[in-house]
């Protein structure tokens, strides 16, 4: 056991020992590189393209939820994945009732934990807007609930402090651009160094890099970089060729166990005056094949929407409508703008 | 509120400039409790009733058992004490854990029982706050010390927010007195501080979180048996990340304790370069260990007694001290195992110690690795959530699974390596110095040279803001 190390002897005054050096001066000089550094840093990732946006964090995430609470009753929720957050445009849909859209899609996420969530702890019955990525929004379990379980759970406990942080937090992305916790942070920075792994090693698919601006109400869009950029874009196509690669095909069983579970989310929602709206957002080339092949739309997006009743507007039903997916996931932020302007007659129409 | 965010950083930054702007003294303590207060509430703020509670409680009965010469009526107040102290533990922290186990042991009877599930959120800081307040109580009983004169002066030494949520536990002996005189910041202590606190930063946010955390996670939530070297990288990683961790802590909570002017003393002194358990005992969560001796263990009877009884103490007091640790049967796994390691050394030490292998520099460094391997096993129930994970982790640690999974990266591997064997060359080298006595003679442009790059790391690692392990303790 080890000896004391408390001052049994009241009369003296605990000291810790402090090592004698110029400290203001270091303290001083410390600062002043570091600044310097800093600068550099945010400078130097500027030149390579990067601007000064809002991360997507649970922080954020949560501060959009607790605003459900107070939504008009004709208000519009939007939940799904990132086709949802970059490819709809909040401005534009506000038009629909008169109030801006509360977004809660979460990237590469499937929308039923949070629909569930909207259900089960609010009396919300205006209208949920819900985006579908077929892949994601079919999984019976898995990775695609992960992230929205979590940010749900985190959202519930969102304390005083974080809030403040989140705040603190916003005010310093709105000025560097270096604060791009998908891209540049340590970590990620390390990840760009290539070392074989072992051939057998069973490892996850890496995720793209960073593809999007948000602001504070988690209007997303996808960056001019990779709008523009072909190299870019390879990049993310690969990555995407990697993850979707991985996805196993899920059985029909359980894909209509998941349709079941949305039917009674979407019964539930009309109990109580309210609405859900699928909507099917653009895919191209590879990953619309494979997307086809491992959720073929017959069994799904089109037993989903005749087992729920519910409207949809599935993409490939805008015959006169082509939408260029540049890395083959999402439209550029300036087709978010047409493709969402086409999608307002047909949600006027669902909405009344 | 974590050290490790922006919240803290404009907290502190704010307290500081107006406790160096108050003239008096005891406006100043008022001003560092209400900052603890807010501090703590930041989490969540119905709980600062218990700490007002636990504050209140031991403050009335210690004054109560220093007034009073009737050791029937002293001791009764003391186990009051005790008895509300660990009331509010056990209810918070193992009302849960105690009705799996009743119904489990229902369940071997045959009588199927199933309690009402019920939430209850632990509170932060409760396990470091209780024993604080407790020491107290038990050191005025114990005649140790003198009872405090100053209700703010204790309220102040129980909520100091620095080593309010996860330690280091403060003696009052230690605390009090330096409420007495005046304290400032002055440039060396603030030097010093903030040196500390960016080097507290750096252990939690870059190495713990960024390099280490991930892999171990990656390991310890596998569910299929993992080949041998990824075990081991994960084990590794965990090592240093719990290190990393909690010393990150304790260093943060020194630095800035510091700026304030006040000391708080060292919670760990390089572990993992100990030779033996009960050195590693002396380095590891010093504040704990030291607490469960002069309040457990040497109650008990510590080593005054037979041999038998000393390994019983022994067992007993590591057992308490794995179960403080968590709601969970590994945690006490974790305790019986050091448990029996510190036996075990006192049982060789009895028959070892005046042979002349023994003293030898081979033995010693043989004895060090078994030290570190030996350690390095307990920390899989430390943090395997339950036996058949440890289970499975140790048999693949030793060969049981030639074909299991290989689920770290290459990169994830070489960062765990780096990491440990830095952490593990650190230990060593400062095995019998100081962080300060180091600082002395390193030039100043190390120095220097050091803090621009564990800050500009923290700043890089742009950390999310995870919570400090020990929390959940």
């Amino acid at each position: 056991m080890p000896s004391s190390i408390s001052n049994s002897n009241t009369n003296e005054i605990f000291h810790r020992q402090i090592p004698s050096m110029g400290w203001l001066r270091i303290a001083l000089t410390a600062s002043f590189i570091i600044i310097l550094i800093t600068g550099c840093w945010e400078y130097y990732v500027r030149r390579l393209g990067y601007v000064p946006t809002l991360n997507d964090t649970p922080y954020l995430w949560s501060t959009i939820r607790e605003k459900v609470n107070t939504l008009p009753e004709d208000g519009t929720i939007i939940t799904g994945s990132s086709r949802a957050l970059f490819d709809l445009r909040l401005d534009i849909l506000k038009n629909l009732t008169g109030h801006e859209p509360i977004q809660l899609s979460i990237v590469g996420s499937s929308p039923k934990p949070v629909l569930q969530n909207i259900i089960e702890n609010t009396n919300f019955k205006g209208t949920i807007i819900v985006g579908v990525t077929p892949v994601l929004f079919f999984a019976p379990g898995g990775p695609p609930m992960n992230k929205p379980y979590d940010w749900i759970k985190f959202s519930r406990k969102f304390s005083f402090s974080q809030r403040i942080g989140q705040w603190l937090g916003a005010f310093l992305q709105h000025k560097l651009a270096f604060i791009q916790q998908e891209d540049l942070t340590l970590n990620a920075l390390l990840e760009n160094i290539n070392i074989p792994n072992r051939p057998n090693a069973k490892l996850p698919p890496r995720f793209p890099p960073f593809l999007n601006l948000m602001d504070t109400n988690r209007q997303a869009s996808l960056i001019d970089m990779v709008s523009n950029n072909s190299e870019l874009q390879n990049v993310v196509k690969s990555r995407w060729q990697g993850l979707f690669g991985a996805v196993p095909q899920a059985p029909q069983e359980a894909i209509d166990l998941v349709i079941d579970e949305y039917v009674e989310i979407t019964k539930e929602m009309e109990r109580r005056g309210g609405k859900i709206i699928f909507i099917r957002p653009p895919s191209t080339g590879w990953l619309l094949e494979k997307e086809e092949a491992l959720t073929p739309r017959a069994n799904t997006w089109d037993q989903l929407l005749k087992r729920s009743g519910a409207p949809g507007i599935h993409f490939q039903d805008f015959t006169n409508q082509q939408f260029n997916c540049p890395e083959w996931s999402h439209i550029s932020e300036n087709d978010s703008y047409l493709y969402t302007n086409s999608l307002m007659p047909l949600l006027k129409d669902m909405i009344k | 509120m974590l050290f490790n965010s922006l919240t803290f950083v404009v907290f502190f930054a704010v307290l500081l400039g107006l406790y160096n702007i108050i003239p008096s003294w005891k406006s100043r303590k008022t001003l560092l409790l209400i900052a603890s207060y807010l501090f703590y509430a930041a989490w969540n703020p119905p709980f600062i009733l218990l700490l007002w509670l636990s504050t209140i409680v031991d403050w009335k009965l210690a004054g109560r058992i220093a007034a009073t010469e009737s050791h029937l009526k002293r001791k009764s107040l003391l186990w009051t004490s005790i008895a509300l102290n660990l009331g509010l533990l056990g209810f918070f922290k193992y009302s849960e854990f105690l009705l799996n186990n009743f119904t489990v042991m229902l369940k071997y009877f045959g009588i199927n029982y199933q309690y009402a599930a019920h939430d209850i959120i632990l509170p932060v800081g409760i396990s470091f706050y209780t024993f604080q307040t407790m020491s107290y109580t038990l050191d005025i009983y114990l005649r140790r010390s003198k009872p405090c004169d100053s209700f703010l002066d204790f309220a102040l030494y129980v909520t100091f927010f620095p080593q309010l949520v996860a330690g280091p536990i403060v003696r009052a002996t230690d605390f009090l007195p330096q409420c007495i005189k005046p304290l400032r910041t002055c440039a060396i202590k603030l030097g010093w501080g903030l040196f500390l606190l960016s080097l507290g930063l750096f252990e939690k946010v870059v190495l713990a979180d960024g390099l280490v955390s991930k892999p171990a996670e990656i390991v310890f939530s596998a569910t299929a048996p993992i080949f041998w070297l990824d075990a081991w990288i994960g084990v590794f990683a965990f090592a240093s990340q719990i290190f990393c961790d909690f010393a990150g802590y304790s260093t943060c909570a020194i630095g800035a304790a510091l700026c304030f002017g006040f000391s708080l003393p060292d919670n760990f002194r390089f572990p993992y370069a100990a030779i033996g358990f009960s050195d590693f005992w002396k380095r590891w969560h010093i504040s704990l260990s030291t607490w469960l001796r002069d309040y457990l263990y040497i109650p008990l009877g510590g080593n005054r007694m037979s041999n038998t009884r000393a390994y019983i103490n022994i067992m007993l007091t590591m057992l308490l001290g794995g179960l403080w640790h968590g709601a969970n049967w590994t945690f006490v796994a974790w305790g019986g195992l050091h448990g029996a390691y510190l036996t075990g050394e006192r049982f060789l030490k009895a028959r070892f110690r005046s042979k002349v292998w023994a003293n030898k520099i081979g033995a010693k460094f043989l004895f060090a690795m078994t030290t570190y391997f030996l350690i390095l096993i307990t920390w899989v129930f430390f943090r395997a959530p339950n036996f058949a994970a440890a289970g499975s982790i140790l048999a693949s640690l030793f060969g049981g699974h030639p074909e299991g999974d290989q689920i770290l990266s290459t990169l994830q591997i070489v960062q765990v390596l780096i990491v440990t064997v830095g952490i593990n060359t650190t230990h060593w080298l400062m095995r019998y110095s100081t962080l300060e006595t180091l600082m002395v003679r390193l030039p100043v442009f190390i120095t220097t040279i050091l803090w621009v790059l564990m800050v500009c790391a923290v700043i890089l690692m742009q950390g999310a803001g995870n919570a400090f392990i020990y929390f959940q303790f």
